[in-house]
C-alpha cells in the first residue's frame, strides 16, 4: 500500500533536498523527504576526532559493498566495478556530502555560463578541439546571481566582494561576476603561510584574495533565525561533520528550517529505486526500506536532489526522458558527464619555519582566479579553461596529512626523522582545473553489473583528454612559480640525494596527468553532468527551473545539472540552482505547465 | 556499434609513461625525455600540444569533498 500522498517527494536530504524542502514548506507545502542513510546532526560529531574511522575507512560514504559505479575509459574497453571508494566519495546519510565537505563556496564565472558562446566569439570555433561538447546553460550568471545570493547568506558564507554591482573592489577577487551586495561575513585574517602566498603572488602581478569558506570565522544569524557560532579550527572539516556546527552543513541550517514547519517528513533508509510516470507525469517515487521491501511515495511533484550518478540513475531506470547515444549522438540522459582536473601542484618542505599545520579549516585559503577560466589570454596556447590556483590552511591531520620530499624511505627511521622534520612546515599551492564536456563522456546502465537490490549499476565512460593536459602543464609552471616566489632560497626536490641537513626543497612543473584516468588515489568528488540544464529541449534534460522537459512535474537538480564542470568546487553552484528549483516548484505547483 | 572514427578521441597513452608528447589532432607525433627535447624535435610544430604523461608529483593537496 502506498504512502499518503504528498505535495511534493524529494529523494535525497543533502544540500539540495534541505533547500528545496525548507523553501517549500515555509510557502505551506507538505513534503516527504527519502534519505538513504540515517538521520544525523552535531551531536554525532562531538570530540570524534578519529581519522582512521572517518577519512580512511570512510564512515559518511557510500557503502559501494551496497551499491557502486563501474567505469571505461572509452567504448572499446569493458567496464568493471569500482569495488574500493578512492577517486571520489560520494556521501550518505542526512545532510549528504553537505556534512563532510569543506566548506568551499564559489560562483562560477558569467563566462562559464556561456562558455561555448564565450570561447567562439574570442577565439574562433576552431579552438574548440574535435569530440569536446561544451554547452551553454540555458542560463546566465546575472539570472542566478540572486540564487547565489540567498544560498551564501542562508550559509553565513566568509569572503570579501571583489565586484560589487559592477565596481571592482579591492582586497577580493576581481575576476569574479557582479555581486549585488558583500559578503554576509567578512573573511578570517590569513594564516602565516596564506600571507607569505598573497605577498608572492601579488608580486608576480596576479590578484589574491581570500576564497569564499562556509567554515564561521564568527558567530551569524542568518535570515531564517537560524544562529551558529565560530570555527575552532581543530582542521576535521573533510571527511568529518563539524563538532560545532561552524561549517554550514544542511543538518544546522535548511533542514532544521524545513523540520519546524511540521511540514516536512523525511524517512530514513529510504532507498530510492525508481520514479513511476506514464512517460510524461511521475506519480510517485518507488523505494526499498530498511528491510529491503518495496515502498511507494505518491506525490503531486518529485525532486531528484541525490547525488549525480543516483539521479542519472533513476532517471534512466525509471525510462524518463531520452538515454544519451552518444554514436548517434541522440538523446541527453547521461550527456555531458564531467570531473575536475587536478595535478599541477607545487609543494615546499621548510627547515626551519613552522606553521603550524594541523590547525585550519576546510576552506581556510588564498586563491588567486587569474588562470582560470577565461581570465587569460589562452592565444597560442592550444587549450581552452583554466582553474583556480590556492594555498590553503586545512588542518594537517596525523595521517593523511603527512608528507616527505622525494627520496625520503617510506619507512624506517628515516622517515620518522623526515616526518618530525616536515609535520608542521610543509606547503602546498594547489590546482582546481575545469573538466569539459566531451561526446563520448557520459553515464549509461551497465549491462553486466547491478547493485544489491538488483538494479543496474552506473556506467561511466571516461578519460583525460589532451586539452586537459595542456591545461595542467601550463598550470604547474604558474604553481611553481609562485612557490619559487615565497621560498627563492629552496633547492629543486629530487635534483640531489635527499639529505635531512639540506637546504628547504620545492617539487614542481608542468602538471602531468596518467596515461589513463585512475579510480584509486582520491582527487575530487566534484562528478558532474548527465541530467544537463540548458534551453533547448534537443540538448538538456531540464530546463532553467531544473524542470524535466519531458515530464513537468520532476524537477532534477545538482552538479547533474552542469552541462561541463568550472574551475571551482560546485556548491555554491548547486545552492543557487537548489533556490531557482524551489522558485520554479512553487510556481509549477501553484499553475502546472512548462515554466520556460 | 562502430563509432565515427572523427569523433573518437586521444589515442592510447599508455606506451608514454613518464615522458614527454606532443600531440596534434588527436595523434602523439614525437615524445621525448623532458620538454626541451621535445621542443627541439623535428616533427613538433608551433601548434601541437606538448605534456607530460605519468602520475602527479606527490605532495599535499586536498580538493575538498
Amino acid at each position: 500500500m502506498a504512502n499518503k500522498k504528498a505535495d511534493v517527494v524529494i529523494v535525497g536530504m543533502g544540500w539540495v533536498g534541505g533547500i528545496i524542502a525548507a523553501e517549500l514548506t515555509k510557502a505551506g507545502l507538505e513534503v516527504v523527504g527519502l534519505e538513504r542513510g540515517s538521520a544525523r546532526g552535531v551531536g554525532n560529531w562531538a570530540d570524534d576526532h578519529d581519522e582512521l574511522r572517518y577519512a580512511i575507512r570512510y564512515e559518511l560514504f557510500q557503502n559501494v559493498a551496497n551499491e557502486t559505479w563501474t567505469l571505461r575509459h572509452n567504448l572499446q574497453e569493458n567496464a568493471l566495478p569500482i569495488r574500493q571508494l578512492g577517486s571520489f566519495l560520494p556521501g550518505t546519510g542526512l545532510g549528504g556530502a553537505g556534512v563532510h565537505w569543506n566548506g568551499q563556496t564559489w560562483r562560477f564565472h558569467p563566462r562559464d555560463f556561456t562558455i561555448r558562446t564565450s570561447t567562439i566569439e574570442r577565439y574562433g570555433a576552431s579552438a574548440i578541439p574535435d569530440g569536446m561538447s561544451i554547452q551553454d546553460w540555458g542560463i546566465t550568471y546575472d539570472e542566478l546571481e540572486p540564487y547565489y545570493d540567498k544560498f551564501e547568506y542562508m550559509a553565513g558564507i566568509a569572503g570579501k566582494a571583489g565586484n560589487l554591482q559592477g565596481k571592482t573592489v579591492p582586497g577580493g577577487n576581481p575576476f569574479e561576476g557582479p555581486r549585488s551586495r558583500e559578503y554576509p561575513v567578512p573573511p578570517p585574517p590569513d594564516t602565516e603561510m596564506e600571507a607569505l602566498f598573497r605577498e608572492a603572488a601579488t608580486s608576480l602581478g596576479y590578484h589574491p584574495f581570500y576564497a569564499p569558506t562556509a567554515n564561521l570565522p564568527r558567530p551569524y544569524k542568518n535570515p531564517d533565525g537560524i544562529e551558529r557560532g565560530p570555527c575552532t579550527y581543530c582542521g576535521f572539516c573533510e571527511r568529518f561533520g563539524c563538532e560545532v556546527g561552524a561549517k554550514a552543513d544542511p543538518t544546522v541550517t535548511v533542514i532544521p528550517v524545513a523540520l519546524k514547519t511540521g511540514r516536512l517528513k523525511i524517512i530514513e533508509h529510504a532507498n530510492a529505486y525508481a520514479i513511476r510516470n506514464d512517460g510524461k507525469t511521475a506519480q510517485s517515487v518507488l523505494y526499498f526500506d530498511a528491510a529491503g521491501v518495496t515502498q511507494e511515495q505518491p506525490a503531486d511533484v518529485v525532486v531528484l536532489g541525490a547525488y549525480v550518478f543516483n539521479n542519472v540513475r533513476l532517471l534512466l531506470v525509471s525510462k524518463l526522458g531520452r538515454p544519451y547515444d552518444p554514436v548517434a549522438n541522440t538523446g541527453v540522459v547521461g550527456k555531458n558527464y564531467c570531473y575536475q582536473t587536478g595535478g599541477g601542484g607545487a609543494t615546499a618542505w621548510l627547515s626551519e619555519k613552522q606553521f603550524n599545520r594541523y590547525m585550519g579549516s576546510g576552506a581556510n585559503q588564498v586563491a588567486i582566479d587569474d588562470f582560470n577560466a577565461d581570465n587569460f589570454d589562452h592565444t597560442g596556447l592550444g587549450f581552452i579553461g583554466g582553474g583556480s590556483i590556492s594555498l590553503g590552511q586545512s588542518g594537517a591531520r596525523p595521517i593523511q596529512g603527512l608528507s616527505v620530499p622525494p627520496g625520503v624511505p617510506a619507512f624506517g627511521r628515516d622517515w620518522k626523522v623526515a616526518i618530525r622534520k616536515y609535520f608542521k612546515s610543509v606547503v602546498s599551492i594547489g590546482f582546481q582545473g575545469e573538466s569539459p564536456a566531451y561526446r563520448y563522456h557520459f553515464l549509461d546502465l551497465d549491462p553486466n553489473y547491478r547493485d544489491r537490490y538488483g538494479q543496474p549499476l552506473i556506467r561511466i565512460t571516461f578519460d583525460w583528454e589532451p586539452n586537459e593536459r595542456a591545461m595542467v602543464a601550463f598550470a604547474g609552471q604558474k604553481t611553481l612559480q609562485i612557490m619559487q616566489a615565497m621560498f627563492p632560497k629552496a633547492a629543486k626536490a629530487g635534483a640531489a640525494p635527499y639529505s635531512p641537513t639540506g637546504p628547504d626543497l620545492i617539487q614542481g612543473g608542468p602538471g602531468s596527468l596518467p596515461a589513463h584516468y585512475d579510480t584509486v588515489p582520491y582527487q575530487s568528488t566534484h562528478n558532474t553532468g548527465g541530467a544537463i540544464m540548458g534551453a533547448d529541449p534537443g540538448t538538456s534534460v531540464v530546463n532553467s527551473y531544473l524542470q524535466m522537459w519531458d515530464a513537468p512535474n520532476v524537477f532534477v537538480v545538482g552538479a547533474c545539472n552542469f552541462p561541463q564542470n568550472a574551475g571551482f568546487n560546485p556548491t555554491g553552484t548547486v545552492g543557487a540552482l537548489a533556490y531557482r528549483a524551489a522558485e520554479g516548484i512553487l510556481k509549477y505547483h501553484k499553475s502546472g505547465g512548462m515554466l520556460v | 556499434m562502430t563509432p565515427d572514427p572523427k569523433t573518437l578521441l586521444a589515442q592510447e597513452l599508455d606506451d608514454y609513461d613518464g615522458r614527454w608528447v606532443a600531440m596534434r589532432d588527436g595523434l602523439v607525433v614525437a615524445h621525448a625525455d623532458d620538454e626541451e627535447t621535445l621542443r627541439n624535435h623535428p616533427d613538433v610544430r608551433p601548434g601541437d600540444l606538448r605534456f607530460p604523461i605519468g602520475e602527479p608529483a606527490t605532495g599535499f593537496y586536498m580538493l575538498g569533498v
